[in-house]
C-alpha cells in the first residue's frame, strides 16, 4: 500500500544535485530524497509503487513511507484539484472595468515608415492581422478615450497613455493635443505617458515636447547595422534605418539629456543568428550601455513561417544568461555581464520569486493563470475608437473586440476572454503548471473563435517553459548553497 | 439646514471622506456637508456619494462654479497626493467663484501654500479665518506632560475598543464611525479619538498630533497619550472609550515595512485594550491566518483580536511589482459579504463587513458581551 489512495498533485524534478517535487496546491518546491522521488514519481504516475523500491532495503522502504507520511502532514502531497473552472474576478469585471483601468494606449495610426521583416503588420497574403494603411485616429476620438479613461479610473490613484502605431511620432500634433487634454482632465492623479517608437523620427520639437512631458520612450533597435538594417528597412526605398536613428540618438542625448536617461530599448532577437556580437555591441556602445535593454525572441505568433533558434544561438544565449545569474550571486563581476540579458534575467528571476509565494491549497474554482482582466490592464484603442485587451492580439479577429468608445465595453466578450480557462477544464483542472500558465485568450485567437484545439498546441511549450523556470529556480537556490558552502555539507 | 452655522463645501472630496457622509448624523450641529468637489481627474465627478442612511443626496462636482450660493465654509481634507496636486489645488481654491467665511483646512500644505490662500481671502470684506482643526486639548496635554519627568502610566478604569488595521484606508475610520453611532443608539457615553485629524467635526477627538511627531520621544509619546486618554475620561466620564488607531499594525513585509507598526506599538502601550477589532485586506482568509493575526496581536500589543472587518482592499501584486511601491486597488463592496459567506470552515474569529447593517449589530453585541461578561 502507497498510502495514497488518489495521486497527489505534484510534479517532479530532478538535477544534477538533487531531486525534488513542486507540489501544486502549496506552490511550494520540496527537496527529498532520491528514495523518496522514486517513490512519489510512481504514486504521480500512478504505477506500482512496488517499482519504486525494487533495489532498497526494507528500512529505506520504511524509511520513505514514514517521509511521505510527514510531508502529508506538514500540509504537501495533498491531492486537491479544482472542480471547475472560472476566473477569480470574472464576477467582478464590470466592476473592475468601470472604475480600476490602468492604461489606455491609442493606435494613433496603422502607417509605418518602417517595414521590418518580421513586422506581423508587415506580412502579406496573412489575415490574421491588420496590415499597414495610411488610416489614422481622428482627434476627436483620441480625446474621447481620454474621457472614458478618466471616467473608467476612479480607484487609480497613478494612470497611463501610452502611444502606439504604426509608427506614433507620424501623428506628433495628435499626441501633443491629447497631452494637453489629458494633463487637464486628469488634474489630481498622477499621469505618466509611454510611446513605443522606431526612433528615426525624433526632432528638436518632439524631443523638447516629450523631455518636458517626461515620457517613457522604448526605442526598437536590433543591434549592430548589420543585424538591424537585415530586417529594420525604410518604407520608401528598402534601405537600412541603423543610421537614421543612431544620429537621432546621439542629439538626444547631447541635447536632451533627461530625456534619453527614459529611453529603453527593445531588441528584437532573431535566434537564427548567432549572439555574442551583438551582446558585445550594447556593452561597448557608449550610445546604450547606459539605458535599460529589453530584448525578446522574433514573435512568429501571426506568421506562418516559424522561427527555429539555430545551435549558436541557443549556446550563446544560454551562455550569456547564465553569466548573468552568477552575478545575481555575485560570483561573477556584474560589469561583464551583457547588458542584453542583465535587466531580464534580473527582472525573471524576481518575478519568479513573486510567483513562487507559498501559496493556500487550490480553491474548487479557478481558473490557471496567464489572462489578465481584459482591458483592465492595458485597454488598447484603435484608430477607430474599438477596443481590444492590449495591442498583441489581432485587430482582425472580432473575439478580440470588446468593445469601443460609443457602445462601451462589451462585458460577455470581455468575460470570455478572461475564462478560457473554460475551453479547456477538463485539461486545466488537472494540469501541474496551472499556478504558471501563460496562455491567454490571444493564444486561443483563431481568428473566428476562441479555439480550444489551438490553445492544447501550446500547452506542451508552457509546461516545458515552467518546468525550465522551476529548474532555474532551484538552480539559484542550489548555486547559492554552493556559496555558502552548504551544499557540500549535504551531500 | 439653513440654520447651520457651517454649510461646508469639501474640496478635494474623495472616497477616504465617505465615512463622514455615511454618519452625516453624527456631524456636530454646526455643520452641514452641502456640496462635494473633486477633480476631474479622480473620476468622480457625477457620481453619487454613499450619504448612507441619511436623506442628503449628493452629487460629486468637479467645478466650484456649481455649487450654490448659500454654501459658507471650504473644507479641505487631508488628502494623498504629491506637491505637484497640492498646489493645483492651492490654485483651484483660489479660482473659486465663491466667497468662503471660513475655511477649515485639514490638508497637509507648505506655510508658502497656506499664506498664499490666505491673501487670495484677504481681500474679501471679511476674510475667513484659516483654521488648522488639530486638537487644541492634545496641544496642552503634551506641553505639559513634556516637563514631567514621571513617565508612569494612570490607570484607566474605562472599558476601552481599539479599533486598528493592516493598511492605511482599510475601514478603520467608518468602523469606529459605525460603533460610535451603535453606542450612542444605545444609549451609552462615548469617548472617542479617531484615526483622522477632523475628527472635531464629529463631536470627539483627533489623533493627537505629538504621535505623529519625530522630535517627540517614544516613551514621552506613550505616558503623554495614557494622559491624554486619562483626562478625556476624567472630563468627559464616558461608558466606553473607543479608540481608533492610524496607520498599519505591522511591516507587509521586509520590503515594504510600513513603519514597523510603531504608531500601533506606542498607543496600545498607552493604554489597556479592552476589545480590539482588526480591519484587514480583502483577501480569501482561512482559520489558521485569522487565528496568527489575532496571537500577534496578542503579543505584540497586549491584546488579541476579537474580530476581524474585512475591507474591500486588496494588494495588486502585479501592480506592486512593475512599480516597485505597494499597489492597492478596490473590488464592489457586495463582493467582500459573498467572500465572508464562502469562508468555512466558519473561522473562530468572527469575521465580519461593518457595511452589513446586521454585522455591525453583531460587532456591537459581541462587545457588549465581552465587556459585561463577568467570570
Amino acid at each position: 500500500m502507497n498510502g495514497m489512495n488518489v495521486a497527489p498533485f505534484i510534479h517532479m524534478i530532478k538535477t544534477p544535485l538533487s531531486t525534488y517535487f513542486y507540489d501544486v496546491n502549496t506552490n511550494k518546491i520540496i527537496e527529498v530524497s532520491a528514495e523518496v522521488y522514486n517513490f512519489l514519481k510512481s504514486v504521480a504516475r500512478g504505477t506500482e509503487t512496488q517499482d519504486a523500491f525494487e533495489n532498497s532495503e526494507a528500512d529505506n522502504r520504511a524509511q520513505t513511507v514514514r517521509r511521505v507520511e510527514e510531508l502529508k502532514k506538514e500540509g504537501y502531497l495533498s491531492a486537491k484539484r479544482p472542480v471547475k473552472c472560472l476566473h477569480g474576478h470574472s464576477d467582478l469585471l464590470e466592476y473592475h472595468l468601470d472604475s480600476n483601468i490602468e492604461q489606455v494606449t491609442l493606435q494613433l495610426t496603422q502607417q509605418c515608415n518602417f517595414r521590418c521583416a518580421y513586422c506581423v503588420y508587415t506580412v502579406e497574403n496573412f489575415d490574421y492581422q491588420r496590415h499597414h494603411s495610411p488610416k489614422k485616429m481622428p482627434l476627436e476620438v483620441a480625446l474621447k478615450t481620454v474621457d472614458f479613461f478618466v471616467n473608467h479610473s476612479a480607484n487609480q490613484k497613478e494612470v497611463c497613455i501610452g502611444f502606439y502605431g504604426g509608427e506614433p511620432l507620424l501623428e506628433f500634433e495628435t499626441i501633443k493635443a491629447v497631452v494637453t487634454y489629458a494633463r487637464e482632465e486628469f488634474a489630481g492623479k498622477k499621469l505618466k505617458y509611454t510611446i513605443t517608437t522606431n526612433g528615426s523620427l525624433f526632432t528638436f520639437e518632439n524631443m523638447g515636447f516629450l523631455e518636458e512631458n517626461k515620457f517613457d520612450i522604448t526605442v526598437s533597435l536590433d543591434g549592430t547595422p548589420e543585424i538591424h538594417n537585415k530586417s529594420r528597412k525604410f518604407a520608401a526605398n528598402g534601405e537600412g534605418t541603423f543610421s537614421a536613428i543612431e544620429t537621432n540618438l546621439r542629439i538626444m542625448k547631447e541635447s536632451f539629456p533627461a530625456l534619453y536617461k527614459k529611453v529603453n530599448f527593445n531588441v528584437v532577437l532573431d535566434p537564427r543568428n548567432a549572439c555574442f556580437d551583438l551582446y558585445a555591441f550594447f556593452n561597448e556602445n557608449e550610445l546604450f550601455s547606459a539605458n535599460q535593454i529589453r530584448s525578446t525572441l522574433v514573435d512568429d505568433f501571426f506568421s506562418i513561417e516559424k522561427v527555429v533558434e539555430t545551435e549558436a544561438y541557443s549556446i550563446e544565449s544560454r551562455i550569456l544568461q547564465f553569466k548573468a545569474l552568477l552575478s545575481l550571486l555575485k560570483r561573477y563581476p556584474d560589469n561583464k555581464v551583457s547588458n542584453l540579458v542583465r535587466s531580464t534575467v534580473a527582472s525573471a528571476v524576481e518575478k519568479t520569486e513573486t510567483e513562487m509565494r507559498e501559496q493556500k491549497e487550490l480553491p474548487d474554482v479557478t481558473s490557471h493563470s496567464g489572462p489578465c482582466i481584459p482591458g483592465q490592464r492595458r485597454l488598447f484603442v484603435d484608430i477607430h475608437g474599438d477596443f481590444y485587451p492590449c495591442e498583441r492580439v489581432s485587430e482582425t479577429s472580432d473575439v478580440m473586440k470588446i468593445g469601443g468608445l460609443e457602445s462601451g465595453f462589451d462585458y460577455d466578450k470581455a468575460r470570455a476572454l478572461l475564462n478560457v480557462s473554460q475551453l479547456t477544464e477538463k485539461e486545466c483542472r488537472t494540469c501541474w503548471a496551472i499556478r504558471h500558465c501563460i496562455l491567454c485568450a490571444r493564444f486561443c485567437d483563431n481568428n473566428s473563435e476562441l479555439s480550444a484545439e489551438l490553445k492544447l498546441s501550446n500547452c506542451g511549450g508552457v509546461r516545458s517553459s515552467v518546468d525550465n523556470k522551476l529548474r532555474d529556480y532551484i538552480a539559484l537556490k542550489e548555486l547559492k548553497d554552493f556559496a555558502k558552502g552548504e551544499r557540500y555539507e549535504r551531500k | 439646514m439653513s440654520e447651520n452655522k457651517h454649510r461646508i463645501c469639501v474640496y478635494p472630496y474623495s472616497d477616504e471622506f465617505e465615512p463622514v457622509l455615511r454618519h452625516m448624523n453624527l456631524l456636530e450641529p454646526d455643520y452641514a456637508i452641502c456640496a462635494l468637489i473633486s477633480p476631474r481627474g479622480w473620476g468622480l465627478e457625477g457620481k453619487e456619494a454613499d450619504c448612507g442612511v441619511s436623506a442628503e443626496k449628493l452629487i460629486v462636482r468637479s467645478a466650484f462654479g456649481d455649487i450654490l450660493p448659500d454654501i459658507n465654509t471650504l473644507l479641505i481634507p487631508e488628502f494623498e497626493s504629491d506637491e505637484q496636486f497640492a498646489e493645483m489645488a492651492v490654485n483651484s481654491i483660489i479660482g473659486a467663484p465663491p466667497k468662503f467665511e471660513s475655511v477649515l483646512c485639514f490638508a497637509k500644505f507648505s506655510e508658502a501654500q497656506i499664506n498664499k490662500l490666505a491673501d487670495n481671502f484677504s481681500s474679501q470684506s471679511h476674510p475667513p479665518a484659516i483654521d488648522d482643526q488639530c486638537s487644541f486639548e492634545a496641544e496642552n496635554v503634551f506641553e505639559y506632560e513634556s516637563n514631567d519627568t514621571d513617565m508612569h502610566l494612570e490607570p484607566l478604569d474605562v472599558p476601552i475598543v481599539a479599533v486598528a488595521g493592516t493598511w492605511w484606508n482599510i475601514d478603520k475610520f467608518e468602523t469606529s464611525l459605525a460603533l460610535r453611532e451603535m453606542f450612542l443608539s444605545n444609549g451609552y457615553k462615548v469617548s472617542q479619538i479617531g484615526s483622522r485629524n477632523y475628527c472635531e467635526l464629529m463631536g470627539f477627538h483627533s489623533f493627537p498630533s505629538f504621535m505623529f511627531d519625530p522630535r517627540v520621544d517614544a516613551a514621552k509619546k506613550i505616558v503623554c497619550f495614557n494622559r491624554y486618554v486619562k483626562r478625556i475620561i476624567e472630563k468627559e466620564q464616558p461608558d466606553v472609550v473607543i479608540v481608533g488607531v492610524p496607520g498599519s499594525i505591522q511591516s507587509l513585509n521586509d520590503e515594504y515595512t510600513n513603519g514597523f507598526g510603531l504608531l500601533a506599538y506606542l498607543t496600545f502601550q498607552a493604554i489597556t485594550v479592552d476589545f480590539l477589532v482588526l480591519c484587514s485586506f480583502y483577501d480569501h482568509k482561512t482559520d489558521a491566518y485569522l487565528k496568527l493575526m489575532s496571537e500577534s496581536c496578542k503579543y505584540k500589543f497586549g491584546c488579541a483580536a476579537d474580530c476581524f472587518h474585512m475591507s474591500n482592499l486588496f494588494i495588486d501584486f502585479t501592480m506592486t511589482s512593475e512599480r516597485k511601491s505597494i499597489v492597492t486597488n478596490k473590488i464592489a463592496r457586495s463582493y467582500v459579504s459573498k467572500c465572508l459567506d464562502e469562508i468555512d470552515p466558519a473561522p473562530s474569529i468572527p469575521v465580519l463587513n461593518i457595511y452589513d447593517k446586521q454585522d455591525c449589530r453583531k460587532l456591537f453585541d459581541m462587545i457588549i458581551d465581552k465587556l459585561t461578561f463577568e467570570p
